[in-house]
């Protein structure tokens, strides 16, 4: 199971549902408690005031002394050890006396409860108290009595109810309660949970699409995404399209500029080396004048390549395909052998299946193709190729068993991709071209000594 | 040996067939894929020269068109653009070499003769026949070490001759591919340069290096000897 961290949306959502369901789940029991402890309190107050009511109906005034009979008809109050009991107080202006109680009173300690709290007249006033060890409720009602005389006379019925029942009834509420209410909660967050996923599905989905777009396994988002997603996913595959069209669009425009400018250049260049080729009947100032021109056509026509290379060229973009080397490599080498026929080269190559250049085909051709036409040109017979790679890396080697290069001519021939226009005349442009596509796309090119005895060309990239 | 060019660019196309003609070769040419097409089927070409940008079709199309029709004459592209793409593309639809514009003519000729003699089945630019040497790279042929004075025609003939050592080669073909196409096919002009050859190879008519196949035509019967 994976670690929850707050940088994802799953994550966010599943921080704010674990926080939120406690306490809405809190609130909820909290409220739930509290109404039934009101309605339990409301219920005991009801119940005692009825018994209250039935004390005053059995009550009959006497002369000046308020009657109430032994045997009450509620049993509760004629049990010993029953958890309810009643007192009838006559209250004169100093002192409060108990003039009755019920049966179930006798085993109560009545003494400890003093004359009650004094009320005024028509009173009502439900509380708790403790008498010894146990918490009773009372309901002391305060009225007053006329005897046939006229005389008013003072009384404060007073019922008593343990409170035992009533705390066990709300202790076993809360259990039942908290039981529920844990249950539901848990239940919310593994639903949440299920929700969570399906929700965030096809933003996973369009994350699996997106980095297989990133690492060149595919050409465009091709998911069924929600209508939520669909602009943004539309949007992109417009910007890949549009950024391959564009890149097709540049080739062929300067596909035409190449042809337009190399045409004129091929002409110059042919004339001066027909007038080269007749050089006997030039003055030596003609023919001066000839070397000249046509050193700077050779000149232009560096450039001009250098720079249409250069102009072409693609980047580490964020959705380059990824291009197997292999083929590309097979059908380079291939061309190269029918090129070089005479040379009978022995080419080995040792390429992982999987090895990929993640940018443009033409760039991949150009690196592959300058730096094997040189392994040709140069090598005396063999050519080695080790291309490794996976889908963040790739790192080749071309070496040859030609005559090699001295570490001034290493250090030149890289350090010329950064002003083709100082290349001396006759100078070949390859090298530069790769070095500068290798630094376009963030690699490493190093030239070393072969162990075939010639150069070792290494160049590696890091996709991550 | 008979050359085909093809390249749109009318003042290129001049220069390459002056240039070449300058060297004793015999020039055909295209100014764009469809007519190229045309004549590298129905003609008889020893080498053809195609620019990848034609109009009409392609020139890697043409290639593949002429490939698949049997076409066996060596071809050397040209490329504007020089980017390794079209030049693949070209060798993989037939091709046999490449030249990237603009080019020296010096390159272009070496490269064009190379082409002959590696179609011709020849490794080395020097051929040894016993005490015949034949230079092709300088066009020059030595008896003995003597270098022999053989005018254009009379080395092209035995170049062809050389090349297609495997079978007997008629007059007619030789005058296709050493004559212009409108040349008069009657003449026995190839029978005196075959006469003048056999005169200046083998002054002592002990040798005998081309030999006539009755009915079939003519055969360079020497054996190449390796050199070293």
């Amino acid at each position: 199971m994976s670690i929850i961290s707050i940088n994802s949306i799953r994550g966010r959502l599943i921080v704010a549902s674990l926080i939120l369901l406690p306490l809405v789940c809190g609130v909820l029991a909290w409220s739930l408690d509290k109404a039934y402890s009101i309605s339990l309190l409301q219920s005991q107050q009801r119940q005692m005031l009825l018994q209250t009511y039935a004390l005053m109906a059995a009550a009959e005034i006497e002369g000046t002394t308020l009657w109430l009979p032994e045997q009450m008809t509620d049993d509760q109050l004629n049990q010993l050890s029953s958890d309810t009991f009643a007192i009838v107080v006559s209250e004169s202006s100093n002192t409060s006396n108990v003039i009755w109680q019920s049966l179930s009173a006798s085993d109560k300690l009545i003494d400890s409860i003093g004359n009650g709290k004094p009320l005024p007249t028509g009173q009502l006033n439900f509380s708790t108290m403790s008498i010894g060890l146990e918490k009773y409720f009372i309901l002391q009602y305060a009225v007053e009595w006329e005897t046939d005389l006229g005389q008013v006379l003072p009384f404060q019925f007073m019922v008593f109810e343990n409170r035992a029942a009533s705390d066990q009834q709300l202790f076993e509420y809360r259990s039942v309660l908290w039981w529920w209410l844990g249950g539901i909660a848990l239940s919310l967050v593994l639903l949440q949970l299920v929700i969570l996923r399906w929700g965030l599905h096809p933003i996973e989905g369009l994350i699996d699409d997106l980095s297989a777009v990133q690492q060149g396994k595919a050409d465009s988002l091709s998911g069924r995404y929600p209508n939520e997603l669909t602009v943004m996913t539309g949007s992109i595959n417009q910007l890949i399209q549009h950024e391959s069209k564009q890149r097709e669009r540049y080739r062929h425009t300067l596909a035409d500029l190449a042809h337009s400018i190399k045409n004129p250049v091929a002409i110059i260049a042919s004339v001066l080396d027909g007038a080269k080729i007749n050089a006997k009947q030039q003055s030596q100032s003609e023919q001066v004048w000839i070397n000249d021109i046509a050193e700077q056509n050779e000149r232009i026509n560096q450039i001009v390549s250098y720079q249409l290379n250069r102009a072409v060229g693609g980047s580490a973009a964020p959705f380059n395909k990824a291009i197997l080397i292999k083929p590309v490599c097979e059908k380079i080498v291939s061309a190269l052998k029918k090129v070089y026929s005479d040379k009978s080269m022995q080419v080995t190559l040792t390429i992982e299946e999987e090895a990929s250049f993640r940018g443009d085909n033409g760039d991949l051709m150009e690196l592959l193709g300058n730096l094997l036409d040189n392994a040709f040109k140069y090598g005396r017979q063999n050519i080695n190729i080790i291309v490794k790679g996976s889908a963040t890396d790739l790192d080749f080697s071309i070496e040859d068993n030609g005559p090699g290069m001295s570490d001034n001519e290493k250090l030149q021939l890289v350090q010329r991709g950064e002003r083709a226009d100082t290349a001396l005349p006759g100078q070949g442009i390859g090298l530069a071209v790769v070095n500068d596509i290798v630094v376009n796309y963030g690699g490493q090119l190093l030239l070393d000594n072969s162990s075939l005895g010639g150069l070792k060309v290494s160049i590696s990239f890091n996709w991550r | 040996m008979k050359l085909l060019i093809v390249e749109d660019e009318q003042k290129l196309r001049s220069q390459l067939s002056q240039a070449l003609e300058q060297q004793a070769y015999k020039i055909e040419q295209a100014k764009d894929g469809e007519e190229a097409l045309y004549m590298g089927l129905e003609y008889p070409i020893d080498l053809a020269i195609v620019d990848l940008g034609l109009p009409k079709i392609n020139g890697v199309e043409v290639i593949k068109r002429w490939r698949k029709a049997g076409i066996v004459f060596p071809i050397l592209i040209l490329t504007a653009r020089g980017n390794w793409q079209d030049k693949v593309e070209g060798l993989d639809a037939g091709a046999d070499d490449y030249l990237v514009k603009p080019f020296h003519l010096e390159e272009l000729f070496a490269r064009v003769k190379a082409l002959i003699r590696r179609f011709g089945g020849h490794a080395s630019s020097e051929l040894i026949f016993g005490n015949i040497t034949i230079d092709l790279s300088a066009k020059q042929v030595a008896l003995s070490g003597q270098s022999l004075e053989l005018t254009a025609y009379e080395y092209n003939t035995l170049e062809y001759l050389i090349h297609h050592s495997d079978k007997p080669v008629s007059k007619k073909e030789l005058t296709e591919h050493l004559y212009d196409q409108d040349y008069d096919r009657d003449s026995n002009v190839i029978e005196v340069f075959i006469g003048r050859l056999r005169k200046k190879l083998d002054p002592s008519g002990e040798l005998n290096p081309i030999k006539t196949v009755r009915g079939q035509g003519y055969r360079f019967e020497l054996t190449k000897e390796t050199k070293g």
